[in-house]
Parts: C-alpha cells; structure tokens; sequence
C-alpha cells in the first residue's frame, strides 16, 4: 500500500487546475459542433421521451395510455364521420404518430394534476387532446419544472410546451410561437376582505408578492416606483403564495388574470381587486426552426375558435369565453376581466 | 388546515415514493460500486490512476448535485438518448460515488499500516491482506459515515423534479400549486422522507452490529 504518497494533495490539485483550464481551452474550441449535436437530438429525443413515460411513473403512464387508447378510438371514429381536419398533417414530430406536449402540471386552470387520479388536467391540457385527436396522434403528456420545459423545447425533447406562455418580444427570438389561444393579463390577488382595494393601481405602503421568475413578477419589480410596495416577496409557487396571502405575510400578489380568478372561485378567502393590466395573448411554443411545425398547428387552433370548441374549452376551465387576439402581437384585447360571452 | 387532500391524493403518493424509491437504490448500488472502484485507484501505486480518482473526487464533490443533474440530462444525456430516469440515475450515482469514494478510502485507510508488515511476515499475499484484514475492519469505520450519506442521497433524489421525474419532491410540489395547499401536502411529503430516512438510520444499527467485533 502506498499510503504516503497520497499525502501530496496539494501539488495534485494544483496539476489538477492547469488539466481543466487546458480541458476548457479544448471544448471553446470546439464549441461550434452545435449543428452536429441537433442532428443526434433529432434521433435520441424520441428514445429518450419513450424512456421517460415508461420509468417516470409506472402507473399513471398506464393510465394515461389507457386514456389515451380512448382519445384514439374517438378520433377514428370522428374519422369515419367524415371530420375535415383529419387532413392536417403535422410534420418535424419528435416521434412518429406522438404529439408530446410538456407542461408543468402546476398551474391551474391552465395545467394541474387533479388530486384524486393524478391526471394532468386544465385548459391548455384540453386543448392538447383537441389537437391530438383532430390531427390523429397519440398525446404524450410529461411535465416539467418551467424553466427545463423551455430548455428541454429548444433542444428538441417535446413537440410543444403548453402550460400557458406569454409570447414576449423576447421569447419569440428564441421560440416559434403559435396564435394566441387565449389571452389574459395581471391582476391584484388578495384576501376576501381586501376586494375592494385599488389592487395593482396602488399599492402603496403593502408587502407584495408573486411567483418567483414569473413575468407578473417581472412587472412589479419593473414598476416598483409607480406602485410604491413595501417589500416585495417571491414564491417558488403558486402555492406558497397563495398561503402567504391567507396568512397576511403579503396584502397582494401579482398574478395572472385567469389564475386569480380560478383561486378567488374555489376559495372563500381569496379574492381579485383593482384592474387589470399588461393584457397580453398566451400561445403555445415551439422550437424556433420549426415554424412547418407551427403552422400546422395553427391550422387546427383556427378550426378550433372557428367551431366553437376553443370557446366551449374556455368555459369549463374559466368559466367564461374569453376574446383571442389574431396575433401574438397584436394590441392589449381588453383592460378588465371580461365578463359574459364572446 | 384541510389534511382530507393528503388522503385523496395516496395513490399519487405511494406512485411518487415508488419513483424515489427506485432512482435511490439503483443510484445507491452504483454509487457504492463507483466509490469503491475510485477509492482503491486513490491508493494505487500508479500516478495516473491516484490523479484520475483526485479529478473525480474534486469535481463531482465540488459541483452541487442539482447542476450535475442538468449537465446529466441536457448535455451527457441528451447526446447519448438517455431517458430523465437514466440521466437522474447518472447524475445521483455520479454525484454520490465522489463522497462514497472518500468515505470508502477512509474507512480503509484507518487500518494501521503496521498490520501489512505483520501480514507479510505470516506470508499473505497483498489480496489476503486487504480481503482478511483491511476490509474487516475498515467496513466498521465507514458504516456510520456511509449510512448518512446514503440518507442524504435519498433525499436528494429530490433533485430529478427539475429534469421532469415525478418523484416524491415533485410529485407534491406539482399536487401543493395545484390544489393550493402546500402546507399540508408538504406536510405529507416530509412524514413520507422521515420514515424512509428512519428505516435507514436503524439499519445502521443492524449493519454494526452485523460487523462489530466479537469477542
């Protein structure tokens, strides 16, 4: 045994720092290989996805193929029946005969797992089924932190994510975006008994609150001077915050419109106050070269808003119909919460 | 307080705990496996082996195991076509192995070099030595350390939340943002972590005294 020599740690580490500066010299030379490496993406993404539906979690995999069986055998025989939209073909699938559409599963209405089945349910989920069964594939459902369900888009693991996108200037240099599905804003959440307050017109002298990294953080934080908050506090989720709000650790959170009102109508304590501002469209996102991708898609959001079912989808899941702008940058559709139908 | 959700949603739990449950021994039993491997290649008699198990160890003890993790999905495992469930498993054992490598090495290392010397005046060969003598009594040295470690690498099979493993960790913060209650599914999920964590910290007992000295 040579026990003593291993005693020169020191000098082993150091010859250690010159390898990695060496080593690191090595990958920025040869850094360009991007290209290459999405080549091998397009091949290994769908090995990699099937891997993932199949170790992930055994049981709600069954489940969901189950489901899935059935979404299949409605769609043949709304095929049967003639249905026009059978005629979209989706090109640049990630896998043959899959859509895989990745949300987070944390945001309701928009994606949640329901506590009694653990299914993935809302309304970005429902209008994913509606896809896959007017362009006859099967749906893949896997959920994801947000910030990997970008990351894992743009390396091309998932078809499209889907858990209620605001198209920003920003995001659409790194995204294809597809046309709006719904549109929505900020709103001020705040306890049952704050209703009435100036909500995100005021906000003066109050601990604020919101979700960390979300874009309604983004704009208190940008507007700090004009709302005049106290403090400010970010949530890891919509969770937390909406318990630090009941708790009366924050008076009011920046959130989404649609996401406020859902909370505010399935608990008592809560509630929304003041307008609502930075209106703006959600749409689903794609990796940017796959814009072949989006237009088919597009074809079929389109079919969906022109026969309704967009609007029956909004119902379930917000209560009402809510107008949908034509284009990801068009003008703000509205400045309140909507009210009655479209 | 409205713990009916937690009950509502055990079906959810058990699916999730499973997960952990699998991503940790199959991570555990490499890591142990890695460990080993690098722990003897620190004490070879060969300058490059000692280097490569140093690299390893200062490396993969040095980066938090949530980075590793990433590294693992996006770029090791999405070159070679791993699954979340694979590359989770790659990043957990990768990142355990450098403690386990130490944890090993010093449990080894304990053993009074004195004893080689009088091993080979009985004329044991050096595999002798270390399978009767060395191991023996260095396992008792590292149960303790190894347990806790192994504790810790449970709880971090929290991690694989980020690369899209419904675990446990994930599982419930998914269940909390979306019924709104985080307290009590949160609540749920750190009964369901202690009483795993438990069964191990008394299996430790069990393993010392499976390997304590008998007189």
């Amino acid at each position: 045994m040579t026990y003593g020599r291993v005693t020169s740690g020191n000098t082993i580490l150091w010859r250690l720092l010159a390898l990695l500066a060496a080593l690191s010299l090595a990958v920025a030379a040869c850094g360009d290989d991007d290209e290459a490496a999405d080549e091998s993406t397009e091949e290994t993404a769908a090995e990699t996805d099937a891997g993932a539906e199949e170790e992930a979690t055994d049981d709600t995999a069954a489940e969901e193929s189950e489901e899935m069986a059935d979404e299949e055998a409605e769609s043949d025989t709304a095929e049967d029946a003639g249905a026009d939209s059978a005629a979209v073909v989706v090109p640049g699938l990630v896998e043959e005969g899959k859509l895989i559409v990745v949300t987070t599963g944390n945001f309701p209405p928009f994606t949640a797992i329901n506590p009694d089945t653990g299914d993935n349910e809302g309304y970005t989920i429902d209008i994913a089924k509606e896809i896959a069964a007017r362009t006859g594939l099967e749906l893949e459902l896997p959920t994801v932190d947000f910030v990997a369900e970008l990351e894992g888009l743009s390396q091309g693991l998932y078809d499209i994510a889907d858990s209620g996108i605001w198209p920003t200037p920003e995001r659409q240099e790194s995204f294809a975006f597809s046309r709006p599905m719904t549109s929505t804003g900020i709103i001020a959440q705040v306890r049952a008994e704050d209703a009435d307050s100036a909500g995100l017109e005021d906000l003066t002298g109050l601990n604020a609150g919101g979700i960390q990294g979300s874009s309604q953080e983004a704009y208190i934080l940008e507007n700090e001077e004009a709302l005049g908050y106290a403090e400010y506090s970010g949530f890891a989720g919509a969770g937390e915050a909406l318990t630090a709000l009941k708790q009366g650790r924050v008076d009011a959170l920046s959130q989404d419109s649609l996401v406020a009102a859902f909370a505010a109508a399935n608990d008592p304590e809560l509630a929304i106050a003041g307008p609502t501002v930075a209106a703006h469209p959600l749409s689903l996102a794609f990796q940017l070269e796959m814009e072949d991708k989006r237009d088919a898609i597009d074809v079929v959001l389109n079919e969906m808003i022109e026969d309704g079912t967009l609007a029956e989808i909004q119902k379930t899941w917000f209560g009402q119909c809510i107008p949908v702008p034509d284009d990801n940058n068009a003008v703000e559709p509205y400045t309140e919460l909507p009210a009655g139908d479209c | 307080m409205n713990w009916d959700i937690v009950w509502r949603s055990r079906a959810i739990f058990w699916e999730a705990l499973w997960t952990s449950i699998q991503l940790f021994v199959i991570s555990l039993v490499l890591a142990t496996i890695v460990g080993l491997i690098f722990a003897i290649m620190r004490m070879s008699r060969f300058r490059t082996l000692r280097w490569l198990s140093a690299a390893y160890v200062w490396v993969f003890r040095g980066l938090p195991a949530l980075v590793i993790l990433f590294f693992a999905f996006f770029w090791l495992g999405n070159s070679l076509g791993w699954s979340p469930f694979q590359s989770a498993i790659l990043g957990l054992a990768a990142s355990s192995g450098a403690y386990k490598a130490e944890i090993i090495r010093a449990g080894l290392l304990s053993v009074d070099p004195g004893q080689y010397e009088a091993s080979e005046a009985l004329g044991f060969t050096r595999a002798h030595y270390m399978r009767r003598i060395v191991i023996p009594q260095g396992i008792r040295v590292m149960i303790p350390n190894y347990v806790s470690n192994s504790t810790l690498l449970f709880k971090s099979t929290s991690l694989a939340a980020v690369i899209g493993l419904t675990e446990l960790t994930g599982r419930s913060r998914q269940l909390a943002n979306s019924t709104f209650q985080p307290i009590e599914i949160l609540t749920a999920a750190g009964v369901i972590y202690l009483v795993v964590t438990s069964l191990m910290t008394l299996s430790q007992g069990w393993f010392e005294r499976r390997f304590a000295v008998k007189v």
